[in-house]
């Protein structure tokens, strides 16, 4: 107890925590579709899980201070959800750690879960899948992002 | 009554079992290994379509002088209750897909924890007497399981006396059948109470509830007690003060993710479970 305690503070005091976000950020004029598929797996930390923010954005960045909410449908490992325009979609999270590739080995029981994204967007679809995951996001700053315009 | 062919595998498994009475975790994993028995001749035996209030499929394959060969049908979802194995002094079992494994000690009358693992597709693991755990297949996919089970006298039924370890309940049920959550009184041949746990596993207890109610689309006064469980305010405090991070910490964030994914799928609050979450997360590279 004392030890859990301990680490509570610490962590809070801490000043050198950090995270880094998966994000879709919809720079466009109109919603996108998007459906997410993820694995299960009960005897990791998932990387991705059931749990997506959708936030409004400060010019391409998530605005942290506007949270918005949003119509989830969801399954047991699969959710469906509308991303308004100018909005940003925040499925995924590694703290203390920095995202290098899918395959990379992820501390702490880790796993990168993703299976399958599809993003509707102005009649067209576009799927992205584990393998292609780096083809589509990428790393800016601290957000590892699919930036639709 | 017509006679079940067995496949040419699982006919030169139960002929390398009959040559001896006994064999230690290293001989009967290298024999299963040699066998070779691939997902396609287990077929025969799967029963996919089993009730869905039993935990997973389970069908006998043959059974020996002094051992038993079973196979096991595990649809998404499916799991064990927290068991032992009966008369069971050795014995193997692999996995022909991924599924959950967490293996637990019983000293005293206290359950806890040793670790939790994915067997993957063709692992196997021994079986011995001592062995207590759980299996589990939380994958989107249908998976057999292959399982031998021995002994070294002559015995009728190898896996009864089986023990159930109900957390929730604090009691050990004996039962002679499959190893299910929620039997009934009449599948239940002896009980004794007492049963204590450490907190890890408690929670995994309850987190097994709710999926078993998930699954099985059921409702009934365990399942208003493990939702309860996990809403209860005092859970958090009670968390904060009695969890120890060890070696072990990490697997408490698991399981109480998995339990709020599970309450927020039955459309129950997570409010509790948001909180301690959001303050463990902070803490995970520490432990």
């Amino acid at each position: 107890m004392r030890f859990f305690v301990a680490l509570v503070s610490l962590a809070f005091l801490s000043s050198c925590s950090y995270n880094e976000y998966f994000v879709v950020i919809n720079n466009s004029n109109q919603a996108i579709s998007i459906s997410f598929t993820y694995e299960i797996d009960s005897t990791a930390i998932e990387i991705f899980d059931n749990r997506p923010d959708v936030y409004s954005l400060n010019e391409e960045n998530i605005n942290w201070s506007d949270k918005k909410e949003v119509k989830l449908k969801e399954s047991w490992n699969a959710y469906e959800l509308t991303l308004p325009a100018k909005s940003g979609l925040v499925f995924g999270n590694l703290s203390n750690e920095h995202f290098e590739s899918v395959d990379q080995e992820f501390i702490n029981m880790r796993k990168f879960n993703f299976i399958e994204m599809k993003i509707g967007f102005a009649g067209t679809e576009t799927i992205v899948l584990k393998e292609t995951f780096s083809d589509f996001f990428k790393k800016e700053g601290g957000y590892i992002q699919y930036l639709i315009n | 009554m017509k006679k079940l062919s067995l496949p040419i595998s699982i006919s030169n498994l139960i002929k390398a079992l009959e040559v001896q009475s006994f064999f230690n975790p290293a001989e009967i994993t290298t024999l299963l290994y040699k066998a070779e028995i691939k997902s396609e001749d287990l077929k025969t035996w799967a029963k996919f379509d089993h009730a869905i209030e039993d935990g997973y499929g389970r069908a006998l394959v043959h059974s020996g002088d002094n051992f038993e060969i079973m196979v096991m049908s595990w649809n998404p979802r499916d799991q064990t209750a927290v068991h032992n194995h009966g008369y069971t002094t050795w014995g193997a079992v692999q996995v022909f897909g991924n599924l959950d494994h967490t293996s637990f000690n019983c000293q005293d009358n206290f359950l806890y924890t040793l670790y939790k693992e994915k067997l993957t597709d063709g692992e196997i693991i021994a079986v011995n007497q001592k062995l207590i755990h759980q299996m589990g297949n939380s994958s989107d996919e249908k998976v057999l399981s292959l399982h031998v089970y021995g002994r070294a006298e002559q015995t009728d039924n190898i896996t009864a006396d089986s023990f159930i370890y109900e957390v929730g309940k604090h009691e050990i049920q004996v039962v002679n059948g499959g190893v299910f959550y929620d039997l009934k009184n009449s599948e239940i041949e002896k009980r004794s109470s007492g049963l204590k746990s450490d907190p890890l596993t408690e929670i995994s207890h309850y987190t097994s509830l709710l999926n078993f109610y998930f699954k099985s689309n059921k409702r009934g006064p365990q399942f208003n007690k493990a939702v309860k469980y996990f809403q209860d305010r005092s859970f958090e405090s009670r968390l904060n003060f009695e969890i120890e991070i060890d070696s072990k910490g990490i697997l408490y964030l698991v399981e109480l993710k998995k339990a709020r994914k599970i309450l927020s799928l039955l459309k129950e609050p997570t409010k509790t479970l948001d909180a301690i979450i959001y303050e463990i997360n902070d803490i995970e590279k520490y432990s």
